[in-house]
C-alpha cells in the first residue's frame, strides 16, 4: 500500500461534496406552493373527477341491502400495527356493541409486512372468510385500488379509512382531512405569532400523502401571515428514535436562534422535538406545535412542554366504519349515508354526500385543556389517540 | 478468555495488524490512516466554507461525537463478527428488543423492590438475554451448520416482531424522574459546563473500543478471530476451538447490541419497538469503510470507529450545505461506501 489510497479516497469524497454543494437543489416550490383542490383530503393529480365518477357508479349497485338478515361480519384492515390503531380498535368494538352482538361482529387486523402485497394478502383472506364488509387503510392507494375494485365487483362493500384510495371504487372514505388538520395547526400558529416567525418542520416522509397534506394545509394557513418555513421539512424515513431526534438537533445547529417554532408532522416527531429542545435549553425561546395524541405528547402537554397538539380521532374511524358497513348491509349505501349524516354532523363531523367522504375532524389540545382531554381518553380505556 | 488446549501460536494472521511489519510502515499502509486522512481533509475543507462556525460549534461537535458513539458501540460488535468471517444482521432489531425488554423489566421490577436494585437487575437481565441471543446464533451457525446470514436474518425478523408483541405494539415509557440513570447514561455529559463537554456515550464507546482493540491485537482470542475469519478449516485443524471463538464474536456483538439498546431507550425516553430499524446495515457500512472485509479475516476497531466518524461527518456536512439533505443522504453515503470498497479492491489487486 502506498499513499495513493488516502489521496484517492480523499479526492472522491471532496469531489462528491463539491459537486453536491455546487448543484444546490433549490427549494422545490411546486411541492408546497400548489394549493390542493378545496376541501378534498387527497390533492393527488386527476383523482377527483375519475374517482368521484367511479365511486358514484359503484355506490349505486349497493343501494339495495347487502345482507338484510342474519349476523353481519365486519373486518377492518390497518396499514400496520401502530398504537394509533388501538383507539380505532376500541372505537370499532364500541360501534359494534352499540349495534348489538347478535346483529354484527368484527375485528381489526394489521398486514404482516409494510408493503402493498402483504396488505393484499390479508385483505383477500378476509374476502375468503366471507366478510360482509371491509374497511381498509391502504398502504399504497393506487396499487391497492384494483384489489378494492375486485371486491366491489364481487358485491362486497368496501370503504377506506385514514388513508383514501380515490381512484378505486371504494364506497366511502372515513378519516381526518389532513389538509384541514394542517390548516387548523397553521391557524393556531398565526394566533401564537401575530407578528410572524420562523419555523422548521419534521416528518417521516414527505412523499406520503398525509404528510404533504398536513404540510400544505399548514403553509397555506400561515404563508400570508409572515410565518416562514426555513427549509423543506427534515425527513427521518420513520426512524423514530435515532434520526427523528438527530434531525431536531441538526436543525438547531443549522439555524440556531433563527428558529421561533418547531412543527412535528408525524406523531413521534413531537416527543423528539421536545427532547432535543429541552437538551438545548431553548424551550423558553420557542413554541412547539405537533400532530397526534401519542402518550408522550399527552404527557408533554400536561407538563406544558408542547404548546399545541392537533389530535385526530382514530376512535371515530373504527366506530363510524362499524356503523356505515352495518348500515350498507341492512339498508343499502344511500340510505345508510342519509341516516348517518345528521347523526355524525351533530357530533361535529363533516359528511360530504357527493364525494362520500366523512371527515371525523380534529381536536386542538393545549396545556390548558390537556388534563381534561386525557381524563376523557382514560374514560374510554385509552392511553393515547 | 477461553482456555484452548495445545495453543497454536504460529497461526498466520493474514489481515489486520501483521506483527512483522514495522510500526511506521503499518501506520502508513493501514486503512485507518486513509480514512483518517479523508476525514481530516473533509474537516479542513469545512473550515473554508461559510458554515464553518456552525460545523465547528460545540453543539454540533458534541452531537457528532454522540452519534458516532451510539453507532460505534454496536458497529464494533459487528466488526468482530465480520473479522471472524460471519455477519450479524440482528443488531437493529436487537436494539429495539433489548430496549423494550429493559423498559419492561425496570417498570415491573420497580413494583417489587428498591428502585436502585430494580435498575441494576433489569440491566443485568437485559444484557444476559442479549448475550444468550448471540449464543443461540453461535449454536445454530456452528453446531447446526446454518449460514450466519440466514440465522441472524431470522433474528432480525423475530426480535422485531417480539418487540412489538411485548407491549402489544405500544412503546413502554420509562420515567426520567424515577429512573434518572438511563437519561444520564444517554444524555449526560462529562464536564457538562465546559465548552467541550463530552457526552457520556462517547466515554462508554471509548472504553468499549479500547477493550475490543486490546482483545483483537494483544490476546490469543484476537489472533484466533482473524485466523478463523481467514481460513476456518485450517484454524480448526490446528486445534483451535472454533465454536468458542465464534461464541465470543456473536456473544460480544449481541451484548454490545444490548448496550446500544439501553442507550437508545434512554435517548427516546421509552422502549420503542420501532427503534434501530436498518441500523445493522449502518454498522456494516462503518466496518467496511473502516477496512473490514465481508469475506472475513480483516478489520480493526480503530478502522470502524473512524468509519463511523467519517460517515457522521459527511452527514453533518450535507446537512449544513444542502437544502434537502435527507434526499441526498443515501446517494452520498452509498458513494462513500463504494469508494471504500473500490479502495479495498485496488489494494488487494496490488498484492
Amino acid at each position: 500500500m502506498t499513499k495513493r489510497l488516502p489521496l484517492f479516497g480523499g479526492l472522491t469524497v471532496l469531489a462528491l461534496t463539491i459537486a453536491l454543494t455546487g448543484c444546490d437543489p433549490s427549494k422545490d416550490n411546486a411541492s408546497n406552493g400548489t394549493p390542493p383542490s378545496s376541501g378534498s383530503p387527497t390533492p393527488t393529480s386527476g383523482a377527483s373527477t375519475a374517482g368521484t365518477a367511479a365511486t358514484a357508479n359503484s355506490a349505486e349497485a349497493f343501494n339495495k341491502p347487502h345482507k338484510a338478515t342474519g349476523a353481519v361480519l365486519i373486518k377492518v384492515i390497518t396499514n400496520g400495527s401502530d398504537p394509533f390503531w388501538d383507539s380505532m380498535g376500541i372505537g370499532l368494538q364500541d360501534g359494534l356493541k352499540a349495534i348489538g352482538a347478535d346483529q354484527v361482529s368484527g375485528n381489526w387486523l394489521p398486514p404482516q409486512g409494510t408493503d402493498n402485497n402483504s396488505q393484499k394478502t390479508v385483505f383477500e383472506q378476509q374476502l375468503a372468510a366471507n366478510a360482509d364488509g371491509i374497511a381498509v387503510s391502504p398502504i399504497q392507494a393506487d396499487a391497492f385500488s384494483p384489489v378494492i375494485d375486485a371486491a366491489i365487483d364481487k358485491n362486497i362493500p368496501v370503504i377506506t379509512f385514514d388513508s383514501d384510495a380515490p381512484k378505486s371504487k371504494r364506497l366511502a372514505y372515513i378519516g381526518t382531512n389532513n389538509y384541514e388538520a394542517g390548516k387548523v395547526a397553521g391557524e393556531e400558529v398565526v394566533k401564537l405569532f401575530p407578528n410572524g416567525g420562523n419555523f422548521v418542520a419534521f416528518v417521516g416522509n414527505m412523499s406520503a400523502d398525509n404528510a404533504k397534506q398536513r404540510y400544505n394545509g399548514f403553509v397555506d394557513a400561515t404563508k400570508d401571515h409572515k410565518i416562514v418555513m426555513l427549509q423543506d421539512p427534515f425527513e427521518d424515513d420513520k426512524d423514530q428514535v435515532g434520526r427523528a431526534h438527530r434531525n431536531v438537533a441538526d436543525a438547531i445547529t443549522k439555524y440556531g436562534d433563527k428558529i421561533n417554532g418547531f412543527l412535528g408532522l408525524y406523531a413521534y416527531n413531537g416527543p423528539a422535538i421536545v427532547d432535543e429542545v429541552q437538551k438545548a435549553g431553548i424551550r423558553a425561546k420557542v413554541k412547539i406545535v405537533c400532530f397526534d395524541g401519542v402518550q408522550r405528547t399527552l404527557d408533554n402537554l400536561s407538563k406544558g412542554l408542547v404548546d399545541i397538539a392537533v389530535v385526530q380521532k382514530p376512535y371515530e374511524f373504527g366506530r363510524v366504519s362499524a356503523m356505515l358497513l352495518y348500515g350498507i348491509n341492512r339498508s343499502g349505501f344511500d340510505a345508510a349515508m342519509k341516516e348517518l349524516q345528521p347523526k355524525l354532523e351533530g357530533e361535529g363531523m363533516k359528511v360530504d354526500m357527493d364525494k362520500h367522504i366523512i371527515d371525523t375532524g380534529v381536536t386542538v389540545v393545549t396545556p390548558k385543556n390537556a388534563v381534561e382531554f386525557i381524563k376523557a381518553l382514560h374514560a374510554k380505556g385509552l392511553k393515547s389517540t | 478468555m477461553p482456555k484452548v488446549s495445545n495453543p497454536p501460536d504460529s497461526i498466520p494472521a493474514t489481515g489486520g495488524a501483521g506483527p512483522r511489519k514495522s510500526f511506521a510502515a503499518q501506520l502508513l499502509a493501514s486503512r485507518e490512516t486513509s480514512v483518517l486522512a479523508v476525514l481530516l481533509l473533509l474537516i479542513l475543507g469545512m473550515a473554508f466554507t461559510s458554515v464553518s462556525s456552525k460545523f465547528f460549534s460545540s453543539a454540533n461537535l458534541q452531537q457528532m461525537a454522540f452519534q458516532v458513539a451510539l453507532l460505534s458501540i454496536f458497529a464494533i460488535g459487528e466488526t468482530i463478527v465480520i473479522i471472524s468471517g460471519g455477519i450479524d444482521l440482528s443488531l437493529g432489531s436487537l436494539i429495539a428488543f433489548s430496549g423494550m425488554l429493559l423498559a419492561f423489566l425496570v417498570n415491573q421490577l420497580d413494583t417489587r423492590m428498591y428502585t436502585g436494585m430494580a435498575v441494576v437487575l433489569a440491566i443485568a437481565m437485559t444484557f444476559l438475554a442479549s448475550w444468550l441471543i448471540g449464543a443461540a446464533h453461535t449454536v445454530l451457525i456452528q453446531r447446526v451448520k446454518l449460514p450466519a446470514f440466514v440465522v441472524t436474518l431470522t433474528s432480525l425478523l423475530v426480535l422485531r416482531s417480539q418487540s412489538l408483541v411485548m407491549a402489544h405494539h405500544q412503546q413502554i415509557p420509562v420515567s426520567q424522574e424515577k429512573f434518572p440513570l438511563f437519561n444520564l447514561l444517554t444524555n449526560g455529559k462529562l464536564f457538562a459546563n465546559a465548552a467541550y463537554a463530552i457526552p457520556i456515550p462517547v466515554i462508554i464507546m471509548i472504553l468499549i473500543a479500547v477493550a475490543a482493540h486490546l482483545v483483537l491485537s494483544k490476546t490469543r482470542m484476537g489472533r484466533y478471530l482473524y485466523s478463523v475469519g481467514s481460513n476456518e478449516q485450517a484454524t480448526m485443524l490446528s486445534g483451535v476451538n472454533v465454536f468458542k471463538v465464534k461464541l465470543f464474536a456473536y456473544g460480544i456483538s449481541a451484548l454490545l447490541g444490548g448496550i446500544a439498546g439501553l442507550l437508545y431507550m434512554g435517548y427516546g425516553g421509552q422502549g420503542d419497538p420501532s427503534a434501530g430499524a436498518g441500523y445493522e446495515l449502518d454498522a456494516v457500512a462503518a466496518a467496511v469503510v473502516g477496512g473490514a472485509s465481508l469475506t472475513g479475516g480483516q478489520g480493526t476497531v480503530m478502522g470502524t470507529v473512524l468509519g463511523a466518524c467519517l460517515l457522521n461527518a459527511i452527514l453533518s456536512v450535507i446537512l449544513l450545505t444542502l437544502d434537502q439533505p435527507d434526499i441526498w443522504r443515501g446517494t452520498i453515503v452509498g458513494g462513500v461506501l463504494l469508494a471504500a470498497v473500490l479502495a479495498t479492491a485496488f489494494q488487494q489487486r496490488k498484492h
